[in-house]
C-alpha cells in the first residue's frame, strides 16, 4: 500500500480493509475546482440597529447579554451613547419597530434589554478607561443629554471638562422635562454621578450670563430648546394660561402647581402627553385639544396608548381661537372644529377651520404645549441663529471658532434623548479634532466592522434554527394604579429575563461565531480561526452552498467563483 | 464428558427459563451495552438482562429505544466503537432489522443476538416457526440453533468468541415458548470461568476519534467483490472456529457440543435430520425398539450459517435415505433445512448419496411431538422414492374434495 500525502494506492488484496473503512484522506483531492460559486463572510446591517437612533451595535448588545457578560455590554453600549439607563428608558426605541422577530414569536424588548444594561452600569460602576487629561480645559454650556454625553465623549479624548447648568440640580430636560413616571429622578442623578465620577465638574445653579460665556475658552453649546412655543391667539399671556415645559419642571421640582381641577392642554406632542399625564397623577381633570388627527400627532405611539389606557380624554380636529377671563379665577377656551385639507410642507394634512363650528368651554387652566423653540436671545456673540437652530458648519462649529453647538439646539437630527446623545458624540469628537487637530473618528460600530450597508430581512433567516418562544417584556403597572402617582409606569425585565430575550434575539446578519455552517460543510472547508472566527478552504469548498443555506442569520453569502 | 475443571466446580445450578439463561450468558460474557425493543415471545430476555446490567461491575449501557431497527442501529454504533454488544428479538422485529442486519455483517461487526423463533404474521401468530430467522439467511449473520436451556446459555457466550474472532455478526436462535419459556436446570459457569474463555473484546479496528476515519463509506466495484468474498471467507471459517471454542468449552466445562449432532448412525440406513428442540423429542423416537430395529438415526443440525455441507455429507453417505422435518418454509419452493441439506448431498457421488425425504410442519407453533415424528418416519421408510413436491403433515382438519387440475397447454409441457 503506497501513502502519498494521504492518497492511498492498494497493490494487493491483502491491502483492503474487511470492510469500508477509510484509509488515507481526501485532502489531496482539491474539489475546489468543481466550484463556481463559493461562499463569504459578510455581516449585513440588522434592521434594528440600521433604526437606532444613537448608531448601537445592538446585536454587539445582544450577545454579551446572552452570555451574561453585563460589563462587556455596558461597553458595548457605552462607546456610542453612555446613558444606557436613560435611553433604555425614555427612548422611543424605532429599534424594535423593524424587528425581524416579530413575525417568530415576537419582537425582541430591545429597549428593556438596555435598561438592564444601564442598570448595570450604575451598580456596578461600570466606566470607560480614561486617558490622561492633556488637552486644554473644555466647557459645556447646558447639561441635558447631549451636553452630558459631548462631556464624556470629551473627557474620554483627553480633555478636562466643565459643565456649566443653571438648574439646581445637572441633568437638563432629563431632570426637568420628562415626568418621573418615565424616568425617575434617582436615575438622572446616578448617571450625573457617573459622569462626575469620570473626572467632569458639573457645575449647577447658575445660569451664565452672556460675558461669562465669552469669557470662557474652548466650548460646547447645548443649550436646548428654551422658550415655549405661542399659541399666537388673543389671551394667551391670561393668568390661568401655563406654558408646558415650565409647568413640568414646577412638577419635577415638587412645587404646588396652581392648576386646579380641570385643564385643556393644547398639542400632541410628547409635550402635550407629558403634560396631561403628569397633570392626571396631579387630581387634574385635563384633556388634550389636537388641531389633526390621533394619526398625525408626534408624540411616541406608546406614551399616546398608554395615557388613552389611563382614561386621558382627546378630542381631535379642533383648534384654539382664543382665552378669555371666566368667573371665579376661571378661563374660558374658545376652539373651533377644523377638518383635514390638503397636506402642507410637513407632508401632514394641513387642517382648516370649519366655519361657523366654533364652541368654547370653561376650565382652570389651559396649557400651551405646542413644542419648544430656541431661545435665541440666550445665545453668546458671535454665535448666530437661523430657521430656529444655531448655524454650524459640517463641523460642529458656530460663526465663533471656539464655540460649537449640539443637541435640540444645533437642530441636526430629531428632537429624542437618543438623538441628543448622538449629537454630543459626534460633536465632541469634531471639537476635539478642531481643538487638537487630531482627528479621532467617533466609533461607528457597524461600519467599524465593515458590515455592508444592506439590511438582513426576515425572509433571509433559517428559522429552523430557532424555537417560536414569545417575548419576554417587563411589567407594566395597571393603568388605575399607576395613574394615582409618579411611580414608573414600566419595570425592569430582570437579568434572567434580559439573557433570555438577548438569546431570542435573531442576531439578524451578524455572524456569532455559531458554528453551524463549521458543522454542516460536507466538506470541512470552513475551518476555524486561532483568533475565532472562520476561513474557507477554497482548494477543496465544492461550491455547495449548504453553509449559507443553513447559516441561521445570513452572515455567509455566495459569490461567482474567482 | 472430561473432567470438570476447577472453575467448573465453582459453577451453580439453576432453574432457567431459555430465556433467562439467554440472558444471563450475555451478562455472563460480561456485554456492554444492551439495546433491545420487546416483543414476545423474546421480552423476558431483556427483562431479565436489563435487572442484570443494573447490577454490571463493568462499564455498562442499556439503551431503550423505539423498535427493533433502532435497537440494532444502537448495537452497531456500539460495536464500532470497540465494545461488546447484544440484543434479542422475534418474528416481526427481526424482520424490521433486516436492513441492518446487512449493515452489521458487512460492517463486520461482532455483535450476538438471540431470536426466539415465532411465526411471522399475518395471521397474527406468537408461536415458534422457524422462517423468521431462515429468512434472514442471506445477511452474512452465523445463525446456530439450540435445543436446550444450556445450550443457549452456553452458546450465547461461545457467539462472542466465535463472532469476535473473526469479526462477524452470530445469531443464537431458540424455539418460541417450548424452549423460551420452559425452565430446566442449568448449570451456570461460574465468572471466572467465563473470563478465562472469553477476554475482553480487541477490536482489529474500531470507530475512534483520536483516529478519526470513516466508515461504510462509498466502496467502488473495483473493490466491492472483494471485500464481500472476505465476508463470505470469514463466516466460512466460522465452522473451524466453533470446533476450537467447543473444545475448550468441554475443557472447562465438560460439556461437549458439535455442529451437527448425530446418534445412532453406525448402521443407519435412515436418517431423520432435526433442527431446534425437535431434535430431543425426535432422539426419543430413533431409541425406540422399532426405530432401532428399522435402523432409523438422527442428525441434528445446530449451525445453519455458515452451512457444514462437508459434515453432513460425511455423515450421510451411504445412507439409504434422509427424513428432513422442517418448521418453516421457503413458499414456492421447500423446507429450508430440506433444500440447503438437498444441496450439500449434491456433492456426493452416485450410489453414495441418500434419497431425500423432505417435510414440512408444526407451522405457527403447532405441536410436534412423538407422534408427528414417528409419522414421518414411517412415511420415509413406507416410500421408495420421495414424493416431487413438499410433504406437508399433521393438518388437523381432513383434506376438501380434490379439485381436478385443468392440464397445462402443449406449450408448457
Amino acid at each position: 500500500m503506497k501513502d502519498v500525502h494521504g492518497r492511498v494506492t492498494l497493490e494487493t488484496r491483502g491491502d483492503l480493509p474487511p470492510t469500508a473503512i477509510s484509509l488515507g484522506g481526501t485532502a489531496w483531492n482539491r474539489t475546489g475546482s468543481w466550484k463556481f460559486l463559493e461562499p463569504f463572510y459578510k455581516n449585513l446591517t440588522p434592521p434594528c440597529a440600521h433604526a437606532c437612533l444613537t448608531g448601537l451595535d445592538i446585536v454587539a448588545m445582544m450577545s454579551a447579554v446572552e452570555a451574561g457578560r453585563w460589563d462587556d455590554a455596558v461597553r458595548v453600549v457605552m462607546d456610542v451613547n453612555p446613558f444606557p439607563a436613560i435611553t433604555g428608558r425614555a427612548c422611543p426605541h424605532p429599534c424594535e419597530q423593524p424587528c425581524n422577530r416579530k413575525a417568530y414569536g415576537g419582537g425582541v424588548s430591545i429597549r428593556a434589554v438596555e435598561r438592564q444594561v444601564g442598570d448595570h452600569k450604575l451598580a456596578a460602576d461600570v466606566r470607560p478607561e480614561l486617558p490622561p487629561t492633556v488637552h486644554a480645559r473644555v466647557h459645556v454650556v447646558g447639561s441635558g443629554p447631549a451636553g452630558l454625553a459631548a462631556a464624556v465623549a470629551l473627557r474620554r479624548l483627553g480633555h478636562p471638562v466643565t459643565v456649566h447648568e443653571a438648574a439646581p440640580e445637572a441633568g437638563g430636560l432629563l431632570r426637568y422635562g420628562i415626568p418621573a413616571y418615565r424616568l425617575p429622578s434617582e436615575v438622572v442623578r446616578a448617571e450625573v454621578a457617573w459622569v462626575q465620577r469620570l473626572g467632569i465638574e458639573v457645575r449647577t445653579g447658575h445660569r451664565l450670563a452672556r460675558r461669562e460665556i465669552d469669557a470662557l475658552g474652548p466650548t460646547l453649546l447645548a443649550v436646548g430648546f428654551g422658550r415655549s412655543r405661542p399659541l399666537g391667539i388673543p389671551g394667551e399671556d391670561l393668568r390661568g394660561v401655563h406654558d408646558g415645559l415650565p409647568l413640568l419642571a414646577a412638577i419635577r421640582r415638587g412645587e404646588p402647581v396652581p392648576v386646579g381641577g380641570t385643564a385643556a392642554v393644547i398639542g400632541g406632542g410628547n409635550t402635550a402627553l407629558d403634560v396631561v399625564r403628569s397633570l392626571k397623577r396631579l387630581g387634574t381633570d385635563a384633556t388634550v385639544w389636537y388641531r389633526r388627527t390621533a394619526r398625525e400627532m408626534p408624540a411616541f405611539r406608546q406614551e399616546v396608548e398608554e395615557a388613552k389606557e389611563e382614561g386621558v380624554p382627546f378630542e381631535f380636529l379642533v383648534a384654539p381661537v382664543r382665552i378669555e377671563p371666566a368667573p371665579g379665577g376661571r378661563v374660558r377656551l374658545t376652539l373651533v372644529r377644523m377638518e383635514l385639507g390638503p397636506k402642507d410642507a410637513s407632508g401632514r394634512a394641513k387642517p382648516v377651520p370649519k366655519a361657523g363650528s366654533e364652541f368654547a368651554v370653561e376650565v382652570d387652566a389651559v396649557v400651551k404645549a405646542l413644542g419648544e423653540v430656541l431661545d435665541e436671545e440666550a445665545l453668546p456673540a458671535g454665535v448666530a441663529a437661523a430657521d430656529g437652530k444655531v448655524v454650524t458648519d459640517d463641523a460642529w462649529r458656530t460663526g465663533d471658532a471656539e464655540r460649537f453647538a449640539a443637541g435640540d439646539c444645533a437642530g441636526r437630527f430629531g428632537y429624542t434623548v437618543s438623538e441628543a446623545v448622538r449629537s454630543g458624540r459626534l460633536a465632541a469628537h469634531a471639537m476635539h479634532a478642531q481643538l487638537t487637530g487630531e482627528a479621532v473618528p467617533a466609533a461607528s460600530p457597524l461600519a467599524d466592522q465593515g458590515a455592508d450597508p444592506e439590511i438582513a430581512k426576515f425572509k433571509m433567516l433559517h428559522l429552523a434554527h430557532f424555537a417560536k418562544e414569545g417575548a419576554h417584556v417587563p411589567p407594566v403597572a395597571a393603568a388605575d394604579a399607576r395613574s394615582a402617582g409618579f411611580d414608573p409606569v414600566e419595570g425592569a425585565l430582570g437579568t434572567d429575563a434580559a439573557r433570555a430575550e438577548a438569546a431570542r434575539c435573531f442576531k439578524c446578519g451578524t455572524c456569532v461565531e455559531c458554528d453551524v455552517c463549521y458543522q454542516f460543510c460536507p466538506d470541512i472547508a470552513i475551518q476555524k480561526g486561532p483568533e475565532g472566527g472562520y476561513t474557507i478552504d477554497l482548494a477543496h469548498c465544492k461550491g455547495c452552498g449548504v453553509c449559507v443555506e443553513e447559516c441561521p442569520r445570513a452572515a455567509i453569502h455566495m459569490r461567482k467563483s474567482s | 464428558m472430561s473432567d470438570p475443571t476447577p472453575a467448573a466446580a465453582a459453577s451453580r445450578t439453576a432453574i432457567l427459563t431459555g430465556n433467562q439463561a439467554a440472558a444471563h450468558g450475555a451478562f455472563l460474557a460480561r456485554t456492554q451495552v444492551v439495546s433491545a425493543y420487546p416483543i414476545t415471545p423474546q421480552t423476558t430476555i431483556i427483562e431479565t438482562l436489563a435487572e442484570l446490567m443494573a447490577r454490571a461491575t463493568w462499564p455498562a449501557k442499556f439503551v431503550n429505544v423505539e423498535s427493533e431497527h433502532s435497537a440494532m442501529a444502537v448495537c452497531i454504533g456500539a460495536s464500532a466503537t470497540g465494545t461488546r454488544a447484544f440484543t434479542a428479538t422475534s418474528a416481526q422485529g427481526l424482520a424490521l432489522m433486516h436492513e441492518l442486519l446487512h449493515w452489521a455483517a458487512g460492517g463486520r461487526l461482532p455483535i450476538v443476538m438471540v431470536d426466539v423463533n415465532r411465526a411471522m404474521a399475518p395471521g397474527w401468530s406468537i408461536w415458534s416457526d422457524q422462517t423468521d430467522s431462515l429468512s434472514q439467511r442471506d445477511t452474512g449473520w452465523a445463525q446456530l440453533y439450540c435445543s436446550s436451556a444450556q445450550d443457549v446459555l452456553d452458546h450465547v457466550i461461545m457467539a462472542f468468541r466465535m463472532a469476535e474472532t473473526l469479526s462477524v455478526p452470530v445469531m443464537v436462535v431458540e424455539d418460541a415458548f417450548v424452549l423460551s419459556h420452559t425452565a430446566e436446570a442449568v448449570s451456570l459457569p461460574a465468572q471466572a470461568l467465563v473470563d478465562a474463555f472469553l477476554p475482553p473484546r480487541d477490536a482489529p479496528w474500531k470507530l475512534d476519534t483520536k483516529k478519526p476515519a470513516a466508515f461504510g463509506g462509498l466502496l467502488s466495484p473495483d473493490w466491492y467483490q472483494e471485500v464481500r468474498q472476505d465476508l463470505h471467507d470469514s463466516l466460512t471459517r466460522l465452522e473451524g472456529e466453533a470446533a476450537r471454542c467447543y473444545a475448550e468449552w468441554e475443557r472447562l466445562t465438560g460439556r461437549s457440543y458439535d455442529v451437527v449432532e448425530s446418534w445412532n448412525l453406525a448402521d443407519a440406513r435412515t436418517v431423520l435430520v432435526t433442527s431446534g428442540t425437535v431434535s430431543s423429542t425426535a432422539l426419543d423416537v430413533i431409541e425406540s425398539d422399532w426405530a432401532r430395529r428399522e435402523r432409523v438415526g438422527l442428525v441434528q443440525i445446530r449451525m445453519f450459517r455458515p452451512f457444514p455441507a462437508a459434515r453432513l455429507r460425511d455423515l450421510l453417505a451411504g445412507v439409504e435415505k434422509v427424513a428432513v422435518i422442517d418448521r418453516n418454509c421457503s413458499f414456492g419452493h421447500h423446507g429450508i433445512f430440506f433444500q440447503e441439506l438437498k444441496s450439500a448431498l449434491y456433492g456426493l457421488p452416485d450410489g453414495q448419496r441418500p434419497k431425500a425425504y423432505g417435510y414440512v410442519l408444526g407451522l405457527g407453533g403447532r405441536d410436534i411431538g412423538v407422534e408427528a415424528i414417528e409419522d414421518v418416519v414411517r412415511r420415509t421408510l413406507a416410500r421408495a422414492t420421495p414424493d416431487p413436491e413438499t410433504t406437508w403433515l399433521g393438518a388437523v382438519l381432513p383434506a376438501a374434495p380434490a379439485v381436478p387440475v385443468p392440464p397445462a397447454p402443449e406449450s408448457v409441457r
